[in-house]
């Protein structure tokens, strides 16, 4: 009898074990959980094997990307993944960021080189595709690089890396999910900032052969077909061909525009930077602060035209103190090259 | 009885070890009490950085007596219904001296009812307590603070409610902000009373704002007590502000704002100012010791002649002055710009003292800004810059503004 009680006591113990343990069971599968994020990011298999060799899980359809022009943060090298879920596919769309199905994932994860070349993984950052939208979950890499652990307050950390071609410590501030939004708002709601058509638009070196990021995401099945035939796309930093004005353009559209737009976190500015806004006033074109506060740096225009040097704009991207510097938050020091392209910008206007 | 003491621990598993599966099957549990209380202490500013991002709509989140020590922005997103509250406006100080990171002290935004009480935010980097996209925030017995003489390395704006409505400030101080210690930008429906503003560039300053009471408020010793300002290329244009029953004096101190921001350009001793602007009723305030001028009515062209907005409308209209008191000892600051200057020195060339009332007078007519001060006599003085901006058509008669526009409408609407 007291044998039967304890067996079905076992049964108990071991059916509950098992509901819990039940995600980790499929080792191969994108687990993603229901409500607040997994404590490891090793836990939603992203990666085959060791999470720290940050090897796609290619057999479940996670995929490498790359940008033409990648948003600056302090000189913190990226790599990023997506993830579609089988069945479904991203509409072809120039207008804007791409709408992904629900159930898809935007992986970039951030680190630094030290002078040999040796790693320093930081964080980890997902967007997570929801049927009620986007939600944001950081992961800081622990000490071992082992893993990383789930962090919604985020913090701060002096690192010390090889950037700019030189040993410079950097205050790198890991965001909290509030600061996420801060960049990835439109209109109030969470959504993603890089993969827009125009900078996905480039070729990616796979482990199975170069080809284009869109062609590539086409033959996968993520991605419709356009309907286009001539597809936009944006210059890199160092573009060879492109033009002064696309490449800053670009620059702005992707370092500024999230939140210098009617849509984003800085639309009480006035000052909105996407790519195919033409209007100069709101470009900045001799306009005049609103809020700038000390960030003005004692000009009178965002854009002086053909005077960087006394355009708001670039005093901005230069200064390194807190209630001044742009972008808000993700820099504490200033980007050599996206200044430089600034700055031949304005005077050229 | 010793095989019940054995089988007896097998209960205990059976009971425990399902329940502490479940446990940490969700670590994460349902806090059903809505109540979220910070303790000082040198995991506060994390705690409270916590509270704000998973507090449940709904939530009181209280901050005990004591100092808490920020060093990036304390940030609220999407939430409705919450209750920020500390034990005093002089008990409970949300202090980033020590800030590394963010634009601001405290930042709340895209939200519904939002309600900060008896709490004060001192010496952030950038602005104080910023909350945008707000529907329904209230703002009582609330401080915002930089420490020691103000100065223009300090914060732009105090309380800094902008594109919100139903905005409700009570009983609120703002010292030392090198722009505006209490600003309401790009909002309608708002309600700024029984507050003081000491030490600012601007003490209250509400901008591109329709359908705003300004009551019962105390502005002294900052650069301009009061302003209502529209300028060009933003969301919205502001209209129908009410100003009254205000005690605005002794609003004499040198502009500190960083050069290039618009407030710079308001003269030292300014009461009360209006700047492009329409809709505006300006009463029953008493107006002591602004000496520049106890109030100035200009237009954004004198400042800057090509606004760039077509949709801009630069010249103030429908402007109601009336029953104001004035005084003044007319010893006007002399550490002024050079417009400024200007100004000064065209009023002494013709012989006039600096007046209670000041018009640079760009405006389609003269009776856009009617003047009704039969009772306190103010002295007046118009630049006519609208006709000969170097200033030779300057006059002190005041008698084309007698004129009388209907009252404003009460704002009414329920604070959170």
């Amino acid at each position: 009898m007291n044998r039967i009680k304890y067996a079905t006591i076992l049964v108990m113990v071991l059916l509950l074990l098992g509901q819990c343990k039940k995600d980790e069971i499929d080792q191969g599968a994108i687990n993603i959980p229901a409500g607040k994020g997994h404590t490891l990011l090793s836990t939603y298999n992203f990666f085959e094997g060791n999470v720290a060799d940050l090897i796609p899980n290619s057999e479940a359809g996670v995929l490498p990307y790359d940008l033409n022009m990648p948003l600056f943060s302090d000189y913190a090298s990226k790599k990023r993944f997506i993830y579609v879920p089988d069945g479904v596919s991203i509409s072809f769309d120039t207008t804007g960021t791409l709408d992904l199905p629900e159930g898809s994932v935007l992986i970039k994860h951030f680190y630094y080189e030290d002078a040999n070349g040796v790693e320093d993984y930081v964080e980890t950052r997902l967007l997570i595709r929801r049927s009620d939208g986007w939600y944001p979950e950081t992961y800081e890499w622990n000490d071992e690089q082992t893993d990383a652990t789930r962090t919604v307050v985020g913090g701060a950390r002096t690192i010390s890396a090889h950037v700019d071609g030189q040993m410079q410590t950097v205050s790198y501030q890991i965001p909290n999910q509030n600061q996420c939004k801060n960049c990835h708002a439109n209109n109030g709601k969470i959504e993603p900032i890089g993969p827009v058509i125009q900078n996905l638009n480039k070729d990616y070196a796979y482990a199975n052969g170069t080809s284009n990021q869109l062609d590539r995401w086409i033959a996968d099945g993520i991605l419709s077909s356009p309907s286009l035939s001539n597809i936009p796309d944006w210059p890199g930093m160092d573009h060879p061909t492109a033009s002064l004005n696309s490449k800053a353009r670009a620059y702005l559209a992707v370092n500024c525009a999230s939140c210098h737009r009617l849509e984003g976190s800085a639309a009480n500015s006035g000052f909105y930077l996407e790519y195919y806004n033409t209007d100069s006033l709101s470009l900045g074109f001799w306009k005049t602060p609103v809020a700038a506060g000390s960030g003005s740096g004692g000009l009178q225009y965002v854009i002086k035209p053909g005077a960087a040097d006394e355009s708001i704009l670039l005093y901005r991207m230069i200064s390194d103190q807190v209630d001044e510097r742009m972008p808000e938050i993700g820099r504490s020091v200033s980007h050599t090259e996206g200044i430089q392209l600034i700055r031949d910008w304005i005077n050229a206007q | 009885m010793k095989k019940l003491n054995q089988i007896l621990p097998l209960w205990l598993l059976a009971l425990t070890l399902p329940l502490s599966f479940i446990m940490s099957c969700d670590k994460e549990e349902v806090d059903n009490n809505n109540t979220i209380i910070i303790a000082p202490g040198p995991n506060a500013a994390d705690e409270a950085q916590t509270a704000f991002i998973e507090a449940a709509d709904g939530s009181t989140i209280i901050f005990e007596a004591g100092v808490f020590e920020f060093t990036n922005t304390l940030s609220m997103d999407g939430k409705n219904n919450i209750i920020i509250r500390g034990a005093g406006r002089d008990a409970s100080f949300l202090d980033f001296a020590g800030q590394t990171s963010g634009g601001e002290g405290v930042l709340v935004t895209n939200g519904t009812n939002i309600r900060f009480e008896n709490i004060t935010i001192r010496d952030s980097e950038g602005d104080a307590l910023k909350t945008r996209n707000i529907d329904g925030v209230s703002f009582v017995n609330v401080g915002t603070v930089w420490s020691g003489a103000p100065s223009s390395a300090n914060g732009a704006y105090g309380l800094y409610p902008v594109l919100c409505s139903k905005v409700y400030i009570d009983n609120c101080y703002a010292y030392g902000a090198s722009d505006a210690g209490i600003y309401v930008g790009q909002s309608n429906l708002v309600i700024v009373k029984n507050s003081v503003a000491e030490g600012n560039v601007a003490g209250i300053e509400i901008e591109n704002t329709t359908y705003a009471d300004v009551f019962d408020n105390e502005a002294f010793d900052n650069t301009g007590g009061i302003l209502v300002f529209d300028l060009p290329g933003l969301t919205q244009y502001g209209e129908t502000v009410r100003v009254f029953n205000n005690y605005v004096h002794d609003n004499n101190r040198t502009n500190f704002a960083p050069a290039g921001n618009i407030v710079g350009n308001v003269p030292a001793g300014t009461g009360f100012m209006i700047l492009s602007t329409n809709t505006v009723e300006v009463f029953d305030n008493n107006f002591e010791n602004n000496e520049f001028a106890a109030i100035l009515v200009a237009s954004y062209l004198f400042i800057d002649a090509n606004p760039n907005d077509p949709n801009y409308q630069p010249l103030p209209y429908l402007i109601s002055i009336h029953d104001n008191a004035y005084a003044s000892t007319g010893n006007t600051n002399q550490d002024q710009p050079a417009v400024i200057m200007d100004i000064m020195g065209l009023l002494a060339a013709n012989s006039l003292a600096q007046p209670d009332i000041l018009l640079d007078g760009i405006y389609a007519a003269p009776q856009v800004i009617c003047i009704q001060e039969d009772a306190s006599m103010p002295s007046f003085a118009n630049v006519n810059a609208g006709q000969d901006m170097s200033g030779g058509a300057i006059t002190d008669d005041m008698t084309p503004h007698d004129c009388q526009q209907n009252p404003l409408p009460e704002v009414s609407f329920e604070p959170f």
